[in-house]
């Protein structure tokens, strides 16, 4: 036998088919015997063999009651109606077009929001097993916020002493560091990582080698992973980069491997310019407490609760023994990775998952609608289907067979569409959401096994209304001549009117729902920001810590800088900032209050946002000056410390009163400004404190020079110039005008806004087939009593009048029924909205004129086709 | 040749056509069609095989174990028929059915009291 055959066989198709074959033989045989003893007994030829036929009896039902005996008899007739509904379909292709593409756009949307959904929670945590991934953090129950760090020598202790408890590994973020020894030096993060992190995780890399345990010597040459993106930006994904000597932030270091596409450890969220060192420490500072926070995670061996407790107990073993902070309650809890990830994404996901559900309830809606208007057509032959002898269970589950197959079909083209509006997605996809897992967000195999899952339910869902309603068929009626259009049931205009009127009620929540998201974007688009982002250029730049001797020469570099910046052509007016506002970091204070300030935290502390500026900061960003003075170049290193706060701290600290001249020795307030939005243009302005950076620079963040002009293009490459004439290896990065940088802030509640939008808008055109469809259908199904009408004195008019307020009756009832559910429903979106309340009339209002338009626009041109009726055409057709 | 209309066809009950085809094919492989005629025979046209119940009878009993299947040329004959045979369990089985049937018919036997022989 060739292989071919060999493979057919096994096949089980093939050994049903064998059966068959041999079970059909098996009968002609007898058959044949049979005769030939009739011919025997003096029977003629032919008569023998119809006498054997006869004796034999129903073949078929002998067949079929072997076949029951095998208990293949299901798939028999499944086939059978597989078959028989590819036939119908490949016999109305119109049809079956029609309902395919509107099953297919529900679907679509289903699969794509799926694919956003597996990307942002399944692919979040790219690592071996992640539900099983926890976080270990360390906390001072005295205060109300808990910190992420874990301090050395806890980590340590519990490395050696809680073997049992769990495995666990740590991770600290230098940051900020400097690659250099490449053709173009890139700032990248640099996360030192502890032995056997990598395989807790379980990833290896992709490229050359992990850390060994010798890479863990402080004496041992430096060695460092790269990030994937990072190997192929510098190296162009060239194997010769192994080995290759670079210097991150001055020393050297060798590379020994390349990290999987998209990888990061736990809590970082830096993907592309990431790097990752052994993290290497002496006795000395494996004992500091307080210097080395440290990120730390594992798998646990035991119950929660008893790790906790656990780990507890070595925990304050090491603190006790190091006392930097008598009175500390320190406790530790264990939260799994997960919980995180999904309590991130659950309020959105929520709201996606809910339109795109809605509009593949329409869709299916209106596929039933279709189903159920073709149903007359098939009555002839459900009619002496059930005459020759099918049951009615046996019919259903033929319709139920064809529409579970339209719902394949419909499945497989919303895949491929889905497919499409993934990569549309990609190209527009918000800059607050750029992360490793959306990068190759698709149709993967889970996605796919779910959306086919989907697709067959919802065949089942749109075929059972119609099914039902056809396998009820009147016999008598549909057996005569002409009984096609005889009585039309009224059944199914009941069925269809409620499906219009279900579809009409759930497109009002839907576009409620995208109406509320609209408002509340633009609400936030017109937020003022507290800056003047009106030509104004934005450039991110390091100066690399290393290149200098002491933290004042770095700062001395930045002034020369920005001296040069100043002088560059096309400049009005420069400052520098560490961090920029809305850029998604920011720095925080913590201090003791003073006397006589109000409304001061528990501990009697002021916290707030925390920037380091320049002079002439607030100038060029357009922040006026409420009171006191700015910096200037005497604010330096041995000057006084001075400080300036924003409107918001003053009012809250100082309730309006001046500022100026309070502080202590550590900062004398010289000055108030205005308030920027700092952490999102959706939040109110907080207490925020400017210092001066030549009195306090963040080593962590690097600055952006911040440039009033009105020609962004021109500046930013003379700025570039002039930055690296100073320093040719520093690091230049998110070169944007303060425009950008607003509308990157927005940039997320825009995408939400645009998908929502969408399917809403989707739903919308949904909506309006269906509802002409359907009153079309009923228009052309009551011809013949329009025509009697006509024929005894109705006018046009009235003809029009009626088919228009029957749609319009089930129009207002959709709409009813949609705001009662909108009003129950749009508090799932109250988290997403800014400024507009999930009740808000105005929305509710305009959504219902214009759905009740659109329902008008519907049923307008059915009622024309209604009014010019031929009542003696129409009298005549039967 | 007995006329089968002064003693009416008697139905067989489904588990005794069971009993018959393995009691058939205790003497030997036979094909369908030769069952048929040799349980019709055998009864002397009393029993009348209904073909339709033969077929589903004889698979259910292939697929229960009791019985094997094979095509084979018969002894004399030139085409090729399907010959089942008795398997070791069938031969079990067709014990246990007999010592069954005869239980009932003696029970049933002493209800009805002594067959009078005409």
């Amino acid at each position: 036998m060739s292989f071919w055959r060999r493979i057919k066989s096994w096949w089980p198709w093939s050994r049903l088919r064998a059966r068959e074959v041999d079970l059909e033989r098996e009968l002609q045989t007898h058959i044949e015997l049979e005769a030939e003893e009739q011919s025997e007994a003096g029977v003629p030829p032919e008569e023998a063999r119809f006498a054997a036929r006869r004796a034999l009896g129903n073949t078929t039902q002998i067949k079929e009651d072997v076949r029951a005996i095998w208990g293949s008899q299901w798939l028999e007739t499944l086939l059978q109606d597989i078959r028989f509904g590819l036939r119908q379909f490949r016999r109305n292709p119109a049809f079956t077009a029609v309902a395919v593409t509107v099953a297919a756009l529900g679907i679509a949307a289903v699969c794509v929001v799926l694919s956003f959904a597996e990307a942002a929670v399944v692919r979040a945590l790219p690592y071996k097993n992640p539900s099983r991934l926890v976080w270990v953090t360390m906390s001072d129950a005295r205060f109300s916020h808990a910190w992420d760090w874990v301090s050395v020598p806890v980590f340590f202790n519990w490395r050696e002493r809680a073997k049992a408890v769990g495995s666990f590994a740590a991770s600290e973020r230098l940051l900020g560091g400097t690659l250099a020894g490449v053709p173009e030096p890139t700032q990248v993060s640099d996360n030192a990582i502890s032995s056997e992190a990598l395989s807790l995780l379980g990833v290896r890399p992709v490229l050359g080698r992990g850390f060994l345990p010798s890479d863990y010597n402080p004496d041992s040459p430096s060695v460092v992973l790269l990030s994937y993106s990072l190997w192929q930006r510098l190296f162009s994904g060239r194997m010769d980069a192994l080995g290759r000597a670079i210097t991150l932030n001055g020393v050297g270091h060798t590379i020994v491997g390349v990290m999987p596409p998209g990888f990061t450890t736990p809590g970082s969220s830096d993907w592309e310019s990431a790097c990752w060192t052994p993290l290497t420490l002496n006795a000395a500072q494996r004992s500091d407490t307080q210097t080395r926070p440290l990120l730390v995670w594992g798998r646990l061996r035991v119950p929660r609760a008893q790790a906790e407790a656990a780990l507890d107990v070595l925990a304050l073993e090491v603190m006790r023994a190091h006392p930097s902070d008598a009175g500390a309650k320190w406790r530790i809890t264990i939260t799994p990775l997960t919980q995180q990830v999904v309590e991130k994404w659950r309020s959105i996901l929520i709201v996606l998952f809910g339109a795109a559900g809605f509009l593949l309830a329409i869709s299916c809606a209106n596929v039933a609608n279709l189903l159920l208007g073709r149903a007359i057509s098939r009555q002839k032959e459900i009619a002496i289907r059930t005459a020759i002898g099918a049951g009615r269970w046996r019919i259903l589950r033929q319709l139920l067979t064809e529409s579970v197959i339209l719902g394949a079909l419909g499945g497989a083209l919303g895949i491929l569409l889905a497919y499409w509006g993934n990569k549309l997605e990609l190209t527009s996809f918000p800059r607050a959401l750029q992360a490793a897992n959306f990068e190759q967000m698709g149709v993967d195999w889970r996605v796919l096994a779910a959306t086919l899952g989907i697709s067959f339910v919802a065949g089942i869902v749109f075929g059972l209304a119609p099914a039902l309603h056809a396998s009820k068929s009147d016999l008598a009626a549909a057996l005569k001549e002409g009984g096609a259009s005889a009585a039309p049931r009224r059944g199914r205009f009941t069925t269809q009117s409620i499906l219009i009127v279900g579809e009409i009620a759930m497109s009002l929540v839907l576009l409620t729902g995208a109406g509320l998201m609209l408002r509340s974007f633009l609400r936030l688009e017109a937020v003022n920001p507290g800056v003047d982002a009106h030509q104004v250029l934005t450039m991110r730049v390091l100066l690399p810590r290393y290149r200098y001797a002491s933290p004042s020469d770095q700062t001395a570099a930045y002034t020369r800088l920005l001296r040069k910046i100043k002088s560059v052509p096309g400049v009005e007016a420069s400052g520098f900032i560490s961090p920029l506002p809305l850029d998604g970091i920011n720095g925080t204070f913590r201090d003791t209050g003073e006397p006589g300030m109000s409304n001061l935290e528990p501990g009697g502390v002021i916290t707030g946002g925390l920037h380091a500026v320049s002079s002439g900061y607030f100038e060029a960003m357009g922040i006026p000056l409420l009171d006191g003075r700015d910096f200037t170049s005497f604010d330096t290193k041995h000057a006084p410390s001075v400080m300036i706060v924003n409107k918001a701290f003053v009012d809250r600290y100082w309730l309006g009163r001046s500022p100026v001249g309070t502080g202590s020795k550590d900062g004398r307030v010289v000055g108030e400004v205005g308030n920027v939005r700092d952490n999102s243009l959706a939040e109110e302005p907080r207490p925020e404190v400017y210092v001066p950076f030549a009195q306090k620079l963040f080593a962590e963040f690097a600055g952006t020079i911040v440039v009033r002009t009105r020609t962004p293009a021109a500046t930013a490459v003379a700025m570039q110039k002039a930055i690296h004439r100073l320093d040719p290896e520093a690091p230049i990065s998110q070169i944007e005008t303060m425009r950008q940088v607003l509308r990157g802030s927005l940039s997320e509640n825009r995408f939400y806004v645009v998908i929502v939008g969408g399917f809403a808008l989707l739903a919308l055109i949904l909506a309006l087939a269906g509802i002409a469809s359907t009153v079309g259908y009923a228009v052309s199904a009551r011809t013949h009593e329009i025509g009697l009408r006509m024929a005894l004195g109705a006018q046009k008019s009235d003809v029009l009048w009626q088919v228009l307020s029957h749609g319009m009756m089930l129009a207002l009832i959709g709409i009813g029924i949609g705001i009662a559910g909108a009003l129950a429903l749009t508090r799932f979106l109250s988290s997403l909205l800014y400024g507009v309340k999930p009740t808000d009339p105005l929305t509710f209002v305009a959504v219902s004129v214009i759905l009740l338009g659109v329902a008008l626009l519907a049923c307008y041109i059915p009622a024309r086709r209604a009014a010019n009726v031929d009542p003696m055409a129409a009298l005549r057709h039967e | 040749m007995a006329p089968n209309d002064s003693i009416s066809r008697v139905e067989l009950l489904q588990g005794t056509l069971d009993m018959l085809i393995l009691r058939t094919l205790l003497f030997g492989p036979a094909h369908g069609h030769h069952i048929a005629k040799h349980i019709q025979r055998t009864t002397e046209e009393v029993l009348q095989v209904e073909h339709g119940s033969l077929y589903p009878a004889l698979h259910r009993l292939e697929r229960k174990g009791w019985l094997k299947a094979k095509w084979e040329i018969p002894k004399g004959g030139q085409r090729e028929c399907k010959f089942y045979r008795l398997t070791q369990a069938g031969k079990k089985q067709l014990a246990a059915e007999e010592s069954r049937w005869r239980l009932l018919v003696k029970s049933i036997g002493r209800v009805m009291g002594p067959v009078k022989e005409s």
